[in-house]
């Protein structure tokens, strides 16, 4: 197991709100040279992932239709999606529940509401400390 | 952080408000269904769920724009209604709370010329 190496290139935001995407995609440019990707729902993102295949994907926890914690669990079932690290979103961040979104495959919980000139420091963060191997 | 982006964050704030306020119309028919269905524990279950996840959202987002008290007050009423308890003084409890949440979001409104 190592440190990550590789920089960041392509992340997938999933969130149902439209001014929160338009936030974090604005917060996620940031970083450079980084892609970013979002849409409005888990159905939608499993239907974009294969395609996108991105390093990372942001999941908002609480959504309509498939939640965060279900889009996971079908990304975890299909063998071309498995290895794509998912890190969620959630304003449920206190210490159960965290263990829980780790205990289900979360390599990381950010908490909302987050700070929009930060976010994209700590995304960096989360993906140079993850272990990879 | 740029100027550009200050501005464009407060351009989506700005219309974040105007949802929000707009979905806050929603809370007051809550309460009250919640009032007259007090004694009907299942038939509560919908109301509180849905002013919940309301607040959940609002909590969630307000702090990101810089509304801070907003997200504070959804945070109390959102904890109120995971409760879900529905005798007198949580009834009265969460309409203040809910009441507190909307005059948030009005004063958040009017210093953004929304309201």
């Amino acid at each position: 197991m190592t440190r990550n190496p590789a920089p960041l290139r392509t992340i997938l935001y999933v969130d149902d709100e439209p001014d929160i995407r338009e936030v974090v995609h604005m917060s996620l440019c940031l970083i450079e040279q980084l892609e970013v990707h979002t849409c409005d729902s888990g159905a939608h993102a499993l239907e974009l992932l294969p395609r996108l295949m991105p390093d990372l994907v942001l999941l908002d926890v609480m959504m309509p239709g498939m939640d965060g914690p279900t889009t996971l669990q079908r990304m975890r079932d299909d063998a071309a999606l498995v290895r794509i690290p998912v890190v969620f979103m959630t304003a449920k961040a206190m210490p159960q529940e965290v263990e829980r979104f780790r205990a289900l495959g979360a390599v990381a919980v950010i908490a909302k509401p987050f700070d929009p000139m930060r976010l994209g420091q700590q995304v960096v963060q989360i993906w140079e400390a993850m272990e990879h191997g | 952080m740029d100027e550009r982006m200050k501005l464009q964050l407060q351009q989506i704030g700005t219309r974040y408000l105007r949802r929000t306020l707009e979905e806050l119309e929603e809370l007051p028919p809550l309460v009250a269904e919640l009032r007259r269905r007090s004694g009907e524990a299942l038939a509560a279950v919908a109301p509180m769920k849905r002013i919940e996840g309301l607040a959940h959202r609002i909590y969630g987002s307000g702090a990101m724009f810089g509304f801070e008290e907003l997200s504070a007050r959804a945070h109390d009423l959102e904890q109120l209604a995971a409760a879900g308890k529905l005798d007198a003084q949580c009834l009265r409890q969460l309409s203040a709370c809910a009441d507190a949440l909307q005059d948030a979001a009005r004063t958040a409104g009017r210093s953004r010329g929304v309201v």
